[in-house]
């Protein structure tokens, strides 16, 4: 034939190209359809990963945020807290410092009372006593009677107004 | 005289004779031979990319992926993701045999080694091995020849791309309605035209499937032994790059064209809505979209 069609020739080359075909269709085709398609699930994973991992880390963020912000709050109401209880606690002890002066004060004053009435005593019985001997030297007798005291202790008594 | 233009001829040359099946034994052309090596080029290209596929593909594995991954993603998005899988392996098949058969005929050796053989075409025995060169160099019958110029492959390439075509169609649609195609006697007169049109258009794929791959690659390879004799040494190599792209564009217009018609004949022309619709396949695949770096590069 012309166009150097043979049947032979025409044969062998479409066994050829099937034989061919086949061996790719059992063994080529399959491990390249897998390897594709193993590849784009691991691709398609990372990115489902990634985004899964960013969403993450926005969630994260935002409770990171949120306990901050939390534990400002609460750190800014512990220290108004101690703030009040420190303030409390320094009326407190001011207040019982000032009672306590002012009981020290009192006891002191008592007791200088006492001791300034006491020392009235002690001054007024040295000035009956002084006043006795100075009458005893004047008059010349003794004067140390029971009588005799009582009527200067009154009138030292009775100066004790001038 | 370096050499003569040499006899070019469409058929292609029987080199020797395996005795089977034929009682004068069974013919193996220049072209035959080649055909084998392609084939093992193609098993040996897979053998070496997946013998231990990688997750991070590099090297052959990585070219071999890309090539096929873009195809894929093609026929997904021509066919749809079911149709477009199922269609693949003929359409990777075709493409990778056919394009690397076209890329024989740059390959040193091809058509330029062979013998010449006494007496033929009047030439005289110079020997076994004879190289293109010299004045008997036009009687050189090579031992190696691009498939794609050998009309037998083309057209037993093209029969397999039809007949499968049919069979997807049959399978898809079931018969009665892929027949109603063709005799499509519901719309009258009008119909049953349009189903022999329909008819004689399968027919004529066959010859314009075969006929176009054969008339390109062909003229192709004139051209290179024209432009070869004509300017010796240098005169071919500009037309290297030409037929390198000219294989290349053959071997997709072949894959696709069988990759539409096997998408035409899935799809009913009664109510085509309801099958997959080729762009649906695209909607539907995104697991495909993110191309791995080999697909990005």
């Amino acid at each position: 034939m012309g166009l150097g069609i043979n049947v032979w020739m025409f044969v062998s080359q479409l066994v050829s190209f099937l034989i061919l075909f086949l061996v790719l269709q059992r063994w080529g085709f399959p491990i390249l359809i897998k390897t594709l398609d193993n590849r784009a699930h691991t691709i398609q994973e990372g990115v489902e990963n990634a985004e899964r991992a960013r969403k993450e880390l926005a969630d994260a963020q935002q409770r990171i945020e949120g306990l901050m912000l939390q534990a400002r709050q609460e750190a800014q109401q512990t220290l108004a807290q101690a703030i009040k209880a420190g303030e409390h606690l320094r009326t407190e002890i001011e207040q019982e410092a000032r009672d306590r002066a002012r009981q020290i004060v009192d006891q002191a004053e008592q007791r200088i009372q006492q001791e300034v009435a006491q020392a009235r005593i002690e001054l007024r019985e040295q000035v009956a006593n002084l006043a006795i001997l100075a009458a005893e030297h004047v008059i010349g007798t003794n004067l140390d009677t029971a009588t005799n005291r009582r009527l200067v202790s009154e009138f030292v008594a009775q100066s004790r107004g001038l | 005289m370096l050499w003569q233009l040499p006899h070019i001829g469409v058929p292609v040359d029987t080199l020797f004779y395996i005795p089977f099946g034929n009682p004068n034994g069974f013919p193996v052309s220049n072209t035959l031979i080649i055909t084998w090596v392609t084939i093992l080029v193609i098993f040996a290209f897979f053998f070496v990319a997946f013998r231990k596929p990688k997750l991070v593909p590099r090297g052959i594995q990585n070219l071999v992926e890309w090539t096929f991954q873009l195809l894929l993603n093609l026929c997904e998005e021509v066919a749809g993701k079911e149709d477009g899988r199922r269609f693949f392996p003929w359409v990777a098949t075709i493409f990778m045999f056919v394009l690397l058969a076209n890329w024989w005929e740059i390959v040193p050796g091809v058509e330029s080694l062979g013998t010449v053989e006494p007496g033929v075409h009047g030439a005289q025995h110079l020997g076994p091995i004879y190289f293109l060169f010299g004045t008997n160099s036009n009687h050189l019958t090579a031992w190696l020849r691009p498939p794609s110029t050998d009309l037998n492959l083309t057209l037993a390439i093209a029969i397999i791309s039809v007949v499968i075509t049919q069979i997807y169609g049959f399978r898809k649609l079931g018969a009665f309605q892929h027949i109603t195609k063709y005799l499509n006697y519901h719309e009258g007169v009008m119909g049953i035209l349009v189903g022999i049109l329909e008819f004689v258009l399968e027919l004529a794929r066959i010859i314009s499937f075969s006929f176009r791959l054969f008339g390109n690659l062909f003229a192709g390879d004139v051209l290179l032994l024209v432009m070869a004799f004509l300017v010796p040494f240098a005169g071919a190599t500009a037309f290297y790059f030409l037929e390198l792209f000219v294989g290349f564009i053959q071997a997709f217009v072949f894959a696709m064209l069988t990759l539409v018609f096997m998408t035409l004949a899935v799809t009913s022309h009664e109510h085509p809505e309801e099958h997959d619709a080729p762009t649906s396949g695209h909607a539907a695949a995104p697991a495909h979209e993110p191309i791995p770096a080999s697909t990005a590069a």
